[in-house]
C-alpha cells in the first residue's frame, strides 16, 4: 500500500470515529435521561400540575408543557411571515441590489447575537417600557427575534435551491415575478421552508435565556393569556435543578423536553430530505 | 418588411462588449439561423431581442431593436415584448406542473379566456408541436415524466401558447438525440409559416437543413448574412469561409 492509500484509510477511519463519537454522546445523553428520569414519567407527571412542598417536588409538568407550546406558537406567529417575506425579497427581488446585501449581512449578524441579549432587549423594551410585564407576549417576542434569522436563512436557501431555469422560462413568457413565485417557486421550495420553520421551532422550544427575564415563572397556569407569565419546560428544568427541588423530576422534565425536540428535528430532517428529492427531480 | 431588426445595436456586461454595432434584419415566415464560435454573442443577441438579457447583472446596451417596425427599447411594460417574442432554451425543462398547466402557464397569467378556450389552446399548441397524440391521455400528469425531446417540444408549445410573432430558439437540440432533433427541425419548418423563427445553433448541418437565411457572427459582430443555400456554398468573407470549412471553431 502506498502512502496516499494509507493516508486515505486513516482519514476515513478518523471520519468514522468522529461520527461514532457524536452518536455515542447523543445515545449516552438519552440513555442517561431515560435511566434517571424514565421511571418518574407517568400520566400524572405529564398531565398534572406541580405540587408538593417545595412546589414542584411532586405533581406534574403540564403547565410547563403548555407554556412551552404557547411560547413557541407565539414566536412562530410573529416570525414566520416576516421571515419568509424577507427570504423572498433576498432570493427573488433584491438579488443584485446593495440593500439585499445589507439585509443579508444584518440577518447573518443577528444569528450571532447571544439569546440572553435578545432577552434583555425585550425586557427593557417590552416588559418595562411598553409595560407588558413578565408575560407570554414578551417571551414569544424574544423567541421570535431569536428564530427570525434562522427562518430567513433556511427559507432563502430553500428558494435559491429551486431550478433557475424555471425563472428563466417564466421571464421569457413575460409573466410577473409574483405569479412565478406563487405557481412554481414557492410550491417547489415549500418542504425546505417548512423544515427550516420546524428546526427553528425546536430551537425556540429548547431556549432558556430569552424567556428567563421576559416570560417564565416558577408557577403559572399557562392559560395562553398574552399578558400573563407562563411556565416553560427549560426554565422549569433549570429551577428544579438549581433550587434542588427534585433531581428525579429534573431528569424526567429533561427527558420530556429532549423527546419533544427529537420529534421536531426528525420531522424537519425528513422534510429536508423530501426537499432534496424534489430538487433532484 | 423585416419582423425583427437590429439597428446599430451594441450590448455588453459591465465593461465587456459582447455585441458591437450589429445591423441585422430577420424576415417573417422564415427560419433564420445564427451561427458562430462560442462566445461570439449569439445568445446575448437573442436575449436582447425579447429583453430578458437586462435581467443579468451589469447588462447594458445601445442602438435599437424593432419588432414589426416598433422599437422595443423604450417599451415600459417589458411583459408585452416578451409575450410577443417567445424563447426556447438549450436545456429541455418542464415547469413542475402538469403537461396541460405547462402549456397554460402563460395564458392563465394573461387571462381573459374561458375554460373551453384554454382547453382549445392546449390541444392546438400540442398539435402544432406534434406532441398531442403522445400526451393526450396524460395531460394532467406531471410533465417531469416526459423525455428530453418531448420536454423540448412542450417548451415550444408553452412559448406558442401566448401567441408570439417571433420565436427565438437558443440551441434547442444540443442535448437531444438525432430522432428528437429531426422531429423538432420538421416542426420548426411548419411553424415558420406565420412566424419569424430565429435559431442559434452550433450545428452547421442543422442550419443548412432548416434555415432559409443564415447569419455568421464572430467577436460580437455580424460578419455575413445571406440565403443559406448561397452562404454555405460561396461565402464572400474569408472568416465565414474559414469557419464553415472547420479552420476556425
Amino acid at each position: 500500500m502506498n502512502k496516499r492509500a494509507i493516508a486515505d484509510k486513516l482519514l476515513i477511519g478518523f471520519f468514522w470515529v468522529s461520527g461514532l463519537l457524536i452518536l455515542l454522546v447523543l445515545v449516552a445523553i438519552i440513555s442517561y435521561l431515560i435511566w434517571r428520569g424514565g421511571p418518574f414519567i407517568s400520566r400524572e407527571f405529564i398531565l398534572g400540575d406541580p405540587a408538593g412542598i417545595p412546589l414542584g417536588s411532586e405533581g406534574g409538568i403540564y403547565p410547563a408543557i403548555k407554556g412551552t407550546l404557547w411560547l413557541v406558537l407565539l414566536a412562530l406567529v410573529l416570525s414566520v411571515i416576516p421571515g419568509i417575506l424577507t427570504a423572498i425579497y433576498l432570493s427573488e427581488y433584491g438579488c443584485s441590489g446593495g440593500l439585499a446585501e445589507i439585509i443579508n449581512l444584518l440577518v447573518q449578524s443577528m444569528t450571532g447575537v447571544p439569546s440572553i441579549v435578545i432577552g434583555l432587549f425585550v425586557y427593557a423594551l417590552g416588559v418595562v417600557t411598553l409595560g407588558w410585564g413578565i408575560s407570554l407576549l414578551a417571551g414569544g417576542t424574544a423567541l421570535a427575534i431569536m428564530v427570525y434569522p434562522v427562518i430567513v436563512i433556511s427559507s432563502r436557501d430553500a428558494l435559491q435551491g429551486v431550478d433557475e431555469n424555471y425563472r428563466l422560462i417564466a421571464n421569457s413568457l413575460g409573466v410577473s415575478k409574483s405569479y412565478t413565485l406563487y405557481r412554481v417557486i414557492l410550491p417547489r421550495a415549500a418542504a425546505g421552508i417548512i423544515a427550516g420553520i420546524l428546526l427553528s421551532l425546536g430551537y425556540a422550544a429548547g431556549a432558556t435565556a430569552p424567556i428567563l427575564v421576559t416570560a417564565a415563572a416558577v408557577i403559572a397556569n399557562s392559560s395562553g393569556a398574552l399578558f400573563e407569565p407562563v411556565m416553560a419546560l427549560p426554565y422549569h428544568l433549570y429551577i428544579l435543578f438549581n433550587e434542588h427541588l427534585s433531581m428525579n423530576y429534573a431528569y424526567a422534565t429533561a427527558l420530556v423536553l429532549v423527546i419533544l425536540l427529537l420529534i421536531i428535528n426528525i420531522l424537519a430532517l425528513w422534510l429536508n430530505s423530501l426537499q432534496e428529492r424534489i430538487n433532484g427531480r | 418588411m423585416n419582423a425583427v431588426e437590429l439597428i446599430n445595436f451594441s450590448a455588453g456586461y459591465g465593461r465587456k462588449d459582447v455585441l458591437r454595432t450589429v445591423n441585422i434584419g430577420f424576415k417573417s415566415n422564415a427560419i433564420s439561423a445564427i451561427v458562430g464560435p462560442s462566445g461570439c454573442g449569439k445568445t446575448t443577441l437573442l436575449r436582447s431581442i425579447n429583453r430578458t438579457a437586462e435581467l443579468e447583472r451589469g447588462y447594458n446596451c445601445h442602438g435599437d431593436i424593432r419588432i414589426f417596425a416598433q422599437s422595443v427599447m423604450d417599451v415600459k411594460n417589458v411583459s408585452n415584448v416578451r409575450r410577443q417574442v417567445g424563447m426556447v432554451y438549450q436545456t429541455p425543462v418542464a415547469l413542475p406542473l402538469s403537461t396541460k398547466e405547462n402549456v397554460l402557464f402563460g395564458p392563465r397569467y394573461y387571462g381573459g379566456k374561458s375554460n373551453a378556450e384554454m382547453d382549445a389552446i392546449v390541444e392546438d399548441c400540442l398539435h402544432r408541436v406534434a406532441l398531442w397524440d403522445e400526451v393526450k391521455d396524460r395531460l394532467n400528469q406531471s410533465a417531469s415524466q416526459l423525455s428530453g425531446g418531448q420536454k423540448q417540444r412542450l417548451a415550444i408549445a408553452r412559448a406558442l401558447a401566448v401567441e408570439p410573432q417571433v420565436l427565438l430558439l437558443d440551441e434547442p437540440c444540443s442535448s437531444l438525440d438525432p430522432a428528437s432533433t429531426g422531429l423538432i427541425e420538421e416542426l420548426l419548418k411548419e411553424l415558420a409559416v406565420g412566424l419569424c423563427v430565429i435559431i442559434v445553433t452550433h450545428n452547421l448541418f442543422q442550419a443548412r437543413r432548416i434555415a432559409d437565411e443564415t447569419v455568421f457572427m464572430m467577436d460580437g459582430q455580424m460578419i455575413e448574412k445571406g440565403l443559406t443555400s448561397k452562404l454555405f456554398i460561396s461565402p464572400s468573407d474569408e472568416k465565414t469561409r474559414s469557419f464553415f470549412s472547420g479552420l476556425v471553431g
